[in-house]
């Protein structure tokens, strides 16, 4: 298992390579440059392309990389091209806010897309099943950012048992326990919006799994034996079922923080979304790019746990 | 005369299908006596698998049983709930082992648990007893080195060990039948000989009744004490082993038998029986098997033969029409 897991980790190390290569040649493949936002028109040529030497920007591109790529590893990801302040600080005021937020709608993707899934697939073609299809479908097919006004209208304006946005009650100054609840509340509605699709997409999934699994022949020598149905179901077709799902545990990954960027524009969540947003109108190639790299690691890292979990849940997949 | 202990009567199975409700089996009666081995021999879609999932109620969504009796130790089970069934009748009473083990078995859990789970369900023992009764039993299959094995899963064994656990699972709780669907057809020769020897042994050591199905007549002459022979859902010839082969009388039968290759004829080439059996939506009027008989007459084709015994036999032909009639259980 460990060397599994040994190897699984040596195989990233040429994907994390290659997404270096990729989103720092994507940005410099991108016209314009971050110069032409910020000068003055009335430079003179000789004094932009000084600016440009000092900055590096003519240096030929694998020097740049090899610039950047020198710093990355050190946990430094430059500074912004305007007002020079520290990207890696910027990032990590916002980085732990998206990851809230997003393993908050990750946990809720499964924990009520598996059991929707399984209880349509035993309940299958009865009126409950039915529903659940029909929800699903809405929910894959609901934009976010339409279903995020709709949430924000109802349980904000009209109900008022939730804040319409932001993360925290900053006048309140809360402390300790009442500081982690006011997040919890401040975080349902977003949470709730952000996990939406995926848990229409998961649930589907379960529940054409468990309809497969249902009708494989070890389910029905499980029938032979003479076993009760909810043993069956639980303890031969569940965890069975359950193995192509955990491929979707990593797949969900970028689907959510990608989703992120929406949700927290929606709900001015001080989180990473925001940030990206704001770093492509202004050019900000260094912050665009360690998102980039920041993204791609967690993506790998989401890959990395479903393979983990394969093999624990599938002896055949160990050896 | 020994005592019965699977006793079908009138048996027939449906099947919906968009191009409307079929027999699969068609009023089909027999018994099993204790500690025989009855063989169910006939071609694909001769209705010989769906019997045993009729009487394991296993039957896929779109069959039902329409209309008959199965009773067990003198119990109709079709009386019974189903989970009734489940708990007094499956993997007690009847156990079953299937064609294919390498999908038969789960493929995530251990082979211990599979075989246990069925001892602490029908014999209520701890999970320790049923350990070493599970241990036990897989000694008594030939699965060497057992306590090894017991904790692996299934995709660590061959193809002729899984068929050994699948008997010893069918076997653990000492059931008085054992369903056997085609155990070795998708084994290998040698492997298959090993197993048939295995089942042979088995059967008297736990003194169970056998019911095989099977396509293969060289499995039947080996194993069987009766056989039946079935044909588009129908009995259409049964008897004991001996005089089937020796001396066969339905035309279906006879060519069955024709088409086993022997060591003695050098002919070169092997005898088939001319077409295919039709499908079940295509079945033809009268005896089903008349546009393939050599021997048809003109009522074949309107009327279905009634059941004619000739010796030991009991043969569903309109050939031996003279002779005493058993009991009209066609059409």
């Amino acid at each position: 298992m460990l060397k599994y897991i040994a190897k699984r980790l040596v195989m990233s190390i040429p994907v994390i390579i290659g997404i270096t290569i990729l989103s720092f040649g994507i940005m410099k493949l991108s016209p314009g440059d971050p110069l032409a936002n910020f000068v003055n028109p009335s430079i003179s040529m000789e004094d932009l392309e000084a600016s440009r030497d000092a900055l590096g920007l003519n240096d030929p591109l694998h020097v740049q990389y090899f610039k950047w790529i020198g710093e990355v590893v050190r946990g430094n990801f430059g500074y912004t091209y305007s007002g020079n302040h520290q990207i890696s600080a910027l990032i990590m005021e916002r980085l732990p806010n998206t990851i809230i937020l997003t393993l908050s709608a990750f946990v809720l993707s499964f924990v009520v897309g598996i059991p929707v899934g399984v209880i349509a697939a035993v309940k299958k073609n009865s009126r409950l099943d039915y529903s659940l299809t029909f929800l699903s479908l809405v929910g894959v097919a609901i934009p976010s950012f339409f279903f995020g006004l709709l949430v924000i209208y109802l349980f904000a304006l009209v109900l008022g048992i939730f804040p319409s946005g932001g993360m925290e009650n900053i006048r309140a100054g809360y402390t300790g326990f009442a500081y982690f609840t006011d997040i919890l509340h401040h975080l349902i509605l977003p949470a709730i919006v952000l996990s939406l699709g995926n848990i229409a997409s998961v649930s589907r999934f379960t529940r054409s799994n468990m309809l497969d699994v249902l009708k494989e022949d070890y389910i029905r020598t499980a029938r032979a034996k003479g076993l009760r149905n909810k043993v069956i179901l639980y303890k031969h077709a569940f965890r069975n079922a359950l193995i192509p799902v955990v491929t979707i545990f990593g797949l969900s990954i970028p689907f959510l923080f990608s989703g992120a960027y929406i949700t927290e524009s929606i709900f001015n969540w001080p989180g990473m979304g925001q940030l990206g947003i704001k770093a492509i109108q202004d050019r900000e190639y260094g912050i665009i790019m360690a998102l980039n790299l920041i993204t791609a690691t967690l993506v790998l890292l989401g890959n990395l746990t479903s393979d983990i979990l394969y093999a624990v849940v599938d002896p055949r997949i160990r050896n | 005369m020994s005592k019965t202990i699977l006793r079908v009567e009138d048996l027939s199975v449906r099947f919906r299908t968009e191009e409307g409700v079929f027999n699969a089996v068609d009023n089909i009666s027999f018994t099993l006596e204790e500690q025989k081995t009855l063989a169910i021999v006939g071609e694909s879609g001769s209705g010989k698998s769906v019997t045993s999932l009729a009487i394991m109620q296993l039957l896929a969504e779109n069959g039902h049983i329409s209309s008959g009796e199965i009773y067990v130790d003198d119990e109709n089970i079709l009386n019974m709930s189903s989970s009734q069934v489940q708990h007094n009748i499956l993997g007690k009473k009847i156990s079953m082992i299937f064609q294919e083990p390498m999908t038969a078995l789960n493929p995530i859990l251990k082979i211990g648990d599979q075989i246990t789970e069925s001892i602490i369900e029908h014999q209520g023992t701890g999970k320790k007893e049923a350990y070493e009764i599970a241990l036990d039993t897989l000694k008594q299959v030939g699965i060497p080195s057992p306590e090894q094995r017991i904790k692996q899963f299934p995709h660590e064994l061959s193809g002729g060990m899984r068929q050994r656990v699948m008997i010893a699972m069918a076997l653990v709780t000492r059931p008085k039948i054992m369903i056997a669907d085609e155990p070795t057809t998708a084994l290998d020769v040698t492997i298959e000989a090993q197993i048939l020897n295995l089942i042979e042994q088995l059967k008297s050591t736990f003194k169970t009744s056998i019911l095989f199905v099977t396509h293969d007549l060289n499995v039947v002459a080996d194993i069987a004490d009766d056989v039946i022979v079935m044909y588009c859902g129908q009995i259409i010839e049964r008897g004991p082993v001996v005089d089937i082969f020796e001396n066969p009388q339905h035309p279906y039968t006879k060519g069955l038998l024709a088409t086993m290759p022997t060591l003695e004829d050098h002919k070169g080439e092997l005898p088939t029986i001319q077409g295919g059996v039709p499908s079940i939506t295509q079945r033809p009027g009268g005896c089903y098997f008349h546009p393939r008989c050599p021997h048809r007459m003109k009522k074949c084709e309107t009327q279905s033969p009634g059941v004619y015994t000739v010796g030991q036999q009991q043969v569903k032909c309109f050939l031996f029409e003279g002779n005493k009639e058993e009991r009209n259980d066609g059409k």
